[in-house]
């Protein structure tokens, strides 16, 4: 269950979340905002609790290794992807499935292979989702079925004209 | 559950000298070689050039041959025996045709049967809007046959421009989505296209072969039908000893006159050569490179295609190789078949003279260097004719040259000669002879040879309704076909200056590459036609100042000739022009039976074209900026081995180019494909871009610049 949010805009447009955000955290907010944004998340308030979350996990990190200025962006920026991926490994741990890389699901993730995916992402996943992520996910190659195709000889000959010539001349003696 | 995107069931090896790819060979092939058909086709070769020839000679054997003489002698010897080889096919096919009609025969397909089939794609920097919608028509053509479970897809692509790979993985990705493909459309980039389409091919081969056992070859421009492809399927079931079975692809789609004619006579005449080809060559055809069904085992077994010793152009990797691959597979007993009785197998051809003369320019390199492998042990005497045929097809320009340069030279000697009437002290005038019977009977003899061919074609039409409405009804059909004669007559000179260009270039060891081709309608500017044909017009012009001054009488002679060099710049801008192809069809020109009776699966090419995605940005940049297209960029890019000092140092330095100068900053193709071909690349990419290291140039999409005010 969605745990509970305080939607409450403050001066800088930070929304607070009920637990202390420091103020470098919340000024990553426009940068997470805008990756959720062209992730395709067009809902204003649905953006507002993506970011909630992605801060919360920040504050955390940002307590125990203390990134700041820029690193701490590239951090946020990280930290929304982990979010997004955390809860695809809790889908994928619920149907029981082992995938060892959680990329192909992530990108038919947010090219809307769940329609509803940022109203998703707010909770647990539902049963049913890791089969359809799999089913969206990008499978460039098949099932390695190796068949052995060694070099064919071709031994060619050599064309010399000259040396034809001279063996086909009739010799003395 | 498999983890998507990685080969998690690695079956073993399969070898392919396993007693089931063997087992095969002693079995009765099913189009077994007819030696009585290649022996008459050859003796009605050798026929023709011993009379034509007979005749030459009986005109300038009368006061002894010159070495100039003797010379052309056995040019036009070659020349015609190459015009013969063509007629006699042509009117092989036209019996054939006639006897058989172009009813198609069917197979079943066992019920028993389980085989999958692989439809690869080598492509290599095309349009991947093509590509895909190419594909989607197949697949839903294929669907309507109910068979479409025996079918996957592989793209596989060796495209090198960054921005191409880049639209042909969404694009890829979109298609499989939109038409719940996932799992078996599939598609992968090469990271080093070595031994180029044969390497291509043959990773694809020995990656996951054992599970195919049949493929089949589709150039990006190829459209096959899911009937064809189902009937092909249910030939080689039926055949064990099939090895490979080519369909003669029909030229389609193009608009411009130049396509439009090279289509009508594709159509027109193609079946018939193609059925006389299949005559004599029965069971030991050739292949043609695409639209074609392999069985995989003898691929893999015959096909693996060595380097030839030597440097390019004539050694190092086999650039054609498809002659070659079906000289290997009919020398281990498959038999390799021309089928054509089937329709469904549909090409794009270059749209105008200047990329046609590129395609050439290709194409050349590759059948010169078969004049190594004409002579290797082991190959069939068809296989041999084969690929001496390839290369003649293109030394035959220079030949043509030749004959002509020499012939004028020969001209301008018999008009230096001053005719004596009056020998020792008789008054009575001794005449020259004349040997205007012999120079007629020779040319009407090459005429006949080189048109006989069209009426023939005619003839055919006469019987087959479809095929006549197809092409504009009969007056229509014998209309562009005369105006077909005097494209060719103006064309064939043009081609001949290019190809013997190109054979020189290449007997002069330059190498010509592999450039990817332009196949959309384009007209021609000036620039492009004068650049490529003013040498060809100033050669033209000089020609025909030098005959008409020094061999006046010899002038109009060469007139077609030297017609097509000096129009060549004006011929090839308009030919160019799709209004004026457009023009000609409202007026039954140049229809061809695709255009009035469009089949299915071109239909569905029409709507894919119609409906297919569009990028609004070049490939690499939307990759940069879009976190879409990066995820997907990255679920397509293996984990690879961790990088090295070096490889991280470069990666930075594409990372900090990208910083100074955005997305579209000038980074070359190697550095770009490194950087795209490693996660970590667009990896840091993406989490500096979107935290604002890099200001944004602007655009809705951009990531935002950083508050910094906000970081105190």
């Amino acid at each position: 269950m969605d745990e509970e949010l305080t939607h409450r805009p403050v001066a800088q447009g930070i929304w607070s979340t009920g637990l202390h955000l420091s103020a470098e955290v919340r000024a990553v907010t426009p940068q997470i905002d805008r990756l959720l944004l062209d992730l395709g998340v067009q809902t204003e308030d649905l953006r507002q609790r993506l970011v909630q979350r992605v801060l919360r996990r920040l504050q955390s990190q940002v307590e125990r290794d203390r990134p700041s200025g820029l690193a701490l962006a590239e951090h946020a920026v990280r930290e929304t992807f982990a979010f997004i991926d955390d809860w695809i490994a809790r889908a994928v741990a619920m149907a029981g499935a082992e995938c060892s890389d959680l990329m192909p699901l992530r990108a038919a993730l947010v090219h809307g292979a769940l329609p509803d995916w940022p109203q998703a992402l707010l909770s647990p996943p539902l049963p049913g989702i890791c089969e359809r992520l799999l089913a969206a996910a990008p499978r460039p190659l098949p099932a390695a079925a190796p068949l052995a195709m060694p070099t064919a000889e071709l031994r060619l000959r050599r064309f010399r004209p000259l040396a034809w010539l001279l063996r086909c001349w009739p010799r003395r003696g | 559950m498999p983890a998507p995107n990685t080969q998690s069931v690695h079956k073993p090896v399969q070898k392919t000298d396993a007693p089931a790819a063997t087992d095969h060979i002693g079995t009765q092939s099913p189009e077994p070689p007819s030696p009585a058909r290649r022996v008459a086709h050859a003796l009605l070769v050798f026929a023709t050039v011993a009379f034509t020839v007979s005749l030459l000679a009986g005109a300038v054997r009368a006061d002894g041959i010159t070495p100039l003489e003797l010379s052309l002698l056995l040019l036009y010897a070659l020349l015609s025996g190459w015009i013969a080889l063509a007629f006699w096919t042509a009117v092989a096919g036209f019996f054939v045709m006639l006897a058989f009609g172009r009813r198609a025969r069917r197979t079943a397909l066992p019920a028993s049967s389980t085989a999958r089939v692989a439809l690869v794609m080598p492509i290599y920097n095309e349009d991947p809007r093509r590509i895909f919608a190419g594909i989607e028509a197949i697949w839903r053509d294929l669907e309507d046959t109910g068979e479409a479970a025996r079918f996957d897809f592989h793209v596989l692509s060796d495209t090198r421009d960054p921005d191409l790979w880049m639209d042909e993985e969404s694009a890829w990705y979109e298609l499989c989505t939109r038409l719940q493909a996932h799992g078996r459309i599939f598609y992968r980039n090469r990271p080093e296209n070595t031994e180029r389409k044969s390497g291509n091919l043959a990773e694809f081969v020995r990656r996951c072969g054992a599970d195919y056992p049949y493929f089949v070859i589709l150039d990006a421009d190829s459209v096959m039908s899911g009937s064809t492809l189902v009937e092909l399927l249910a030939r080689m079931e039926a055949e064990p000893r099939l090895g490979l079975i080519q369909v003669p692809p029909v030229s389609v789609n193009r608009a411009s006159l130049f396509a439009r004619v090279l289509q009508f006579s594709g159509g027109l005449y193609g079946r018939m050569y193609c059925a006389g080809l299949a005559f004599w060559q029965r069971g030991e055809s050739n292949f043609w490179g695409h639209n074609a069904i392999l069985r995989t085992q003898a691929f893999a077994a015959c096909c693996g295609l060595p380097r030839l010793p030597g440097r390019e152009p004539f050694g190092g990797e086999i650039l054609s190789h498809d002659f070659v691959e079906a000289a290997l597979l009919a020398r281990k007993g498959w038999s390799v078949v021309l089928a054509w009785d089937l329709d469904g197998s549909y090409e794009e051809i270059p749209p105008t003279l200047i990329d046609y003369a590129k395609r050439d320019r290709r194409w050349c390199q590759g059948n010169l260097q078969h004049a190594r492998i004409v002579g290797a042990h082991g190959l069939r005497l068809s296989s041999r004719v084969h690929l001496a045929m390839g290369v003649m097809s293109y030394v035959a320009s220079p030949l043509w040259l030749l004959f002509l340069a020499l012939t004028a030279v020969e001209a301008w000697v018999q008009s230096r000669a001053v005719p004596v009437y009056f020998f020792g002290d008789t008054t009575v005038p001794i005449w020259p002879d004349t040997y205007t019977f012999e120079l007629t009977s020779v040319m009407l003899a090459t005429l006949a040879m080189l048109f006989l061919p069209k009426i023939l074609a005619l003839l055919l039409l006469l019987l087959d309704g479809r095929a006549r409405r197809g092409h504009g009804g009969l007056l229509g059909a014998a209309g562009s076909v005369l105006f077909e004669i005097f494209f060719a007559v103006l064309l064939a000179p043009v081609m001949m200056l290019f190809q013997s260009k190109f054979v020189f270039a290449t007997l002069a060891r330059r190498n010509v590459g592999w450039p990817a081709q332009q196949r959309d309608d384009h007209a021609t500017r000036f620039t492009e036609a004068a650049g490529a044909h003013l040498g060809q017009s100033l050669l033209g012009a000089a020609v025909g100042l030098w005959a008409w001054w020094y061999v006046p009488h010899f002038f109009w002679w060469f007139t077609p000739v030297l017609a097509g060099l000096l129009l060549a710049v004006p011929f090839s801008m308009l030919t160019s022009r799709v209004d004026l192809g457009t023009w000609m069809a409202r007026r039954g020109l140049f229809r061809s039976p695709e255009e009035s009776d469009r089949p299915r699966c071109l239909r569905y090419l029409d709507s894919a074209l119609a409906n297919g995605p569009t990028f609004s940005e070049a490939g690499v940049r939307r990759v940069l900026t879009d976190p879409r297209a990066t995820s997907l960029h990255l679920a397509l890019t293996p984990t690879g081995d961790p990088l090295t000092r070096r490889e991280r140092h470069r990666l930075e330095g594409v990372l900090l180019a990208l910083e100074e100068e955005g997305p579209a900053a000038a980074i070359n193709r190697a550095d770009c494909r490194f950087f795209l071909s490693r996660r970590e690349g667009p990896a840091l990419w993406l989490e500096r871009v979107r935290a604002g290291a890099r200001p944004s140039s602007g655009g809705a999409s951009e990531p935002p610049e950083p508050e910094r005010e906000r970081e105190h």
